[in-house]
């Protein structure tokens, strides 16, 4: 990275600055909403997003997305109600907080952590992500089958509870993607007979019924996402703030690397947020001189999962922007849009459009700068967002989302595509199965299909061609290991 | 919690609690749609159709390994129907079915009355069936989102959205006002 890019992407970043403000605001808000996180607020906001070029539409999504995973804490220390799956872990130290009377002291805990972190992190994956865009240069048409198969197995494995489950969502969805012409003969496959469907299933109906009308559906169980007892736990007073500051900075180092814990397994597909939080909440304490204390409010139990998730952050983002894998559902979004313009993902996109490779990285530092300045005021009125009632929620989010699936091709049969989209990812959600499994399959679908056909043309039909590289063996290999670790980890943990 | 400890107490939990019909649901329907998809791609030569045929297979096993765990486990622990745990009972089934009735008529009706017009009567209709009792409420809110909607959408982003009378009143306003949607 030159110089010169380097100061037109500060220029860039700040002279977006509005659209930061914007971005953040309303990712604070709505990761305060407990399940409904950046993926589906960006999905809200679609129409927004391919509306406005590819810079405003990207600068707006990172920023939401970023400043979701600093809401979702909010919900997690007052209401014992992670805003986010990667707040999960925060409510473990963060509640005990505010039942001690500190919940603004943990709240601020968490934005510190959160902004200190989330700041770093993108700052060393903006100068790493290039380095580790070479990668992609070893990576085939053979290792890009391999490397697909093993994405969705991680998902399986890591994001999902049941394995099975998890690997029959991802392979579903893959073979959703295969819907369309074939690449080769332009045959239609699985179309039920539909026209609409001949140039593949449209994405984005797909993900707005998965994750938005499914969420409509499952939320309408209560009556509030928030129970009312949490309201009085809100404390009002200023020198909270300033003494969780203090807390914050004399626990500086605990948050950088906790923070580069989150980038790492951020980095991997499937992982997340939930697994990272937890991880370093676990390795926080293992190092800690005082483990007996996490669990009764321990500041460090706030600070560690919190700055973990914001490291997500940046490291989730990577492998989409490396090799055009969805690192989690929000990347997965971002994918749809990024498509949706024209940009080549990968080492292309390092090469061709540098200043959005890099942007992403440099729009997420300005946008934890900003919430420094922005959100800490704020710590106050923010969480009553969390009491709407979902019979004002579940109708509205299903109203502005089916726009989006009309808006992307103008076909009203996408809007009932969406509604069967979002049926199947209702019975997914609601008998164990995983939507983001489906998601990243059916996005995933054209490309195996295609990187299939070549690789198999190269081999010319020998299905051996898959094993013919040692980079595609040692994913191979890795691939099985994901598959059976856990069961012998186990089986060794039980003896 | 780490991920092998999860698997530990996954077996253990799936040996000791009763299976449900409805955990079929996803496998049966997957297996319905690998053989459809099969069957579309059945007569392309072998090159077109290997991909989808090993996804297809790869399905079939999942399916078949999921049966037969469900099989195990209804063995063990006994089996119920679990529609109830994904559909709800009495009034939460009822708000779930009506809910969904609604969003139906809402994407039939909107190329006919338009965007603002369909979505300031879904809001109205979902908000009034979930239990809304206010007029006022009921039409404040409908009115200011269903405005906000169409000055977002239609008139600042300029998307392509059905136009229906409403529609066709704004802008003949805005025209006379020397703008235009």
């Amino acid at each position: 990275m030159t110089g010169d890019l380097l100061i037109d992407l500060i220029m860039n970043a700040s002279s977006l600055w509005w659209i930061i403000l914007l971005g953040t605001t309303i990712g604070i808000v709505i990761g305060a909403i407990p399940g409904f996180g950046a993926h589906n607020t960006i999905i809200i906001l679609l129409p927004f997003t391919l509306a406005v070029d590819i810079t405003t539409g990207l600068t707006f999504m990172i920023s939401l997305y970023v400043a979701s995973h600093m809401g979702g804490g909010i919900p997690a220390i007052l209401l014992n109600i992670p805003g986010t799956g990667g707040a999960a872990a925060t409510t473990l130290d963060g509640f005990p907080m505010a039942q001690q009377g500190k919940g603004q002291q943990a709240l601020v805990l968490s934005f510190f952590a959160s902004t200190v972190a989330g700041f770093f992190t993108s700052i060393i994956a903006l100068f790493a992500t290039p380095y580790l865009a070479r990668i992609a240069f070893y990576l085939h048409s053979v290792e890009m089958v391999v490397v697909m198969l093993f994405g969705i197995t991680l998902i399986a494995v890591i994001a999902s509870k049941d394995m099975l489950k998890g690997l029959l969502s991802g392979v579903v969805g893959l073979l959703i993607g295969g819907i369309g012409a074939d690449l080769i003969y332009s045959a239609p496959r699985a179309t039920f007979g539909f026209l609409e469907l001949y140039d593949g299933v449209p994405l984005i109906p797909v993900l707005i019924g998965l994750f938005a009308i499914s969420e409509a559906l499952v939320m309408l169980k209560d009556d509030a996402m928030v129970s009312k007892e949490g309201r009085s736990l809100q404390s009002t007073a200023w020198s909270e703030t300033v003494e969780g500051l203090r807390m914050g900075m004399s626990r500086l180092w605990h948050v950088i690397w906790t923070g580069l814990l989150g980038l790492g397994i951020g980095a991997i597909p499937g992982a997340g947020a939930s697994i990272a939080s937890f991880v370093a909440y676990q390795q926080s304490r293992s190092f800690s001189k005082d483990p007996d204390g996490y669990g009764k409010g321990k500041p460090e139990g706030v600070l560690a999962p919190e700055a973990a998730n914001n490291g997500v952050s940046s490291g989730s983002l990577i492998p989409l922007l490396v090799i055009g894998i969805p690192g989690g559902s929000t990347a997965a979004v971002m994918l749809v849009v990024l498509t949706y313009h024209g940009v080549p993902l990968g080492p292309r996109m390092f090469v061709e459009v540098p200043e959005l490779a890099y942007g992403v990285f440099m729009t997420m530092a300005f946008a934890y700068l900003m919430m420094i300045f922005t959100i800490l005021p704020l710590t106050r009125l923010l969480s009553r967002v969390s009491f709407v009632p979902t019979s004002y929620l579940a109708p509205t989010i299903i109203a502005f989302t089916l726009i989006g699936a009309f808006v992307y091709r103008g076909y009203a049969f996408d809007m009932g595509l969406a509604i069967v989209f979002g049926i199947v990812g209702y019975v997914a959600r609601t008998t164990g199965y995983q939507i983001v499994g489906i998601l990243i399959g059916v996005i995933l679908g054209p490309l195996l299909e295609e990187n299939f056909i070549r690789a198999l043309r190269i081999g010319e039909g020998d299905l051996g061609v898959f094993f013919s590289t040692p980079v595609a063996n040692g994913l191979w290999t890795a691939l099985v290991l994901s598959l059976v670790a856990p069961y012998l980890l186990a089986k060794f943990r039980q003896r | 919690m780490s991920n092998v400890s999860s698997v530990t107490e996954d077996a253990e939990r799936h040996e000791r609690r009763p299976v449900h019909w409805v955990d079929l649901i996803f496998p049966v329907l997957g297996t319905g749609f690998a053989l459809y998809y099969v069957s579309t791609i059945w007569d392309l030569p072998r090159e077109a159709r290997m991909s989808g045929i090993l996804l297809s297979g790869l399905i079939l096993l999942f399916s078949g390994l999921f049966v037969a765990r469900f099989i195990k486990q209804a063995r063990h622990a006994g089996i119920r129907s679990g529609i109830t745990a994904i559909l709800g009972t009495g009034a939460l089934l009822w708000r779930r079915l009506g809910l969904m009735a609604l969003i139906i008529v809402y994407v039939l009706v909107s190329p006919l009355l338009g965007f603002t017009l369909s979505i300031f009567a879904f809001l109205l209709a979902s908000f009034a069936f979930l239990g809304e009792r206010s007029l006022k409420r009921l039409l404040l809110t409908s009115v200011v989102m269903a405005l906000v909607g169409y000055l977002l959408f239609m008139v600042v982003l300029k998307a392509r959205l059905p136009e229906g009378p409403v529609e066709h009143l704004f802008d003949g306003l805005l025209q006379l006002l020397g703008g235009g949607a």
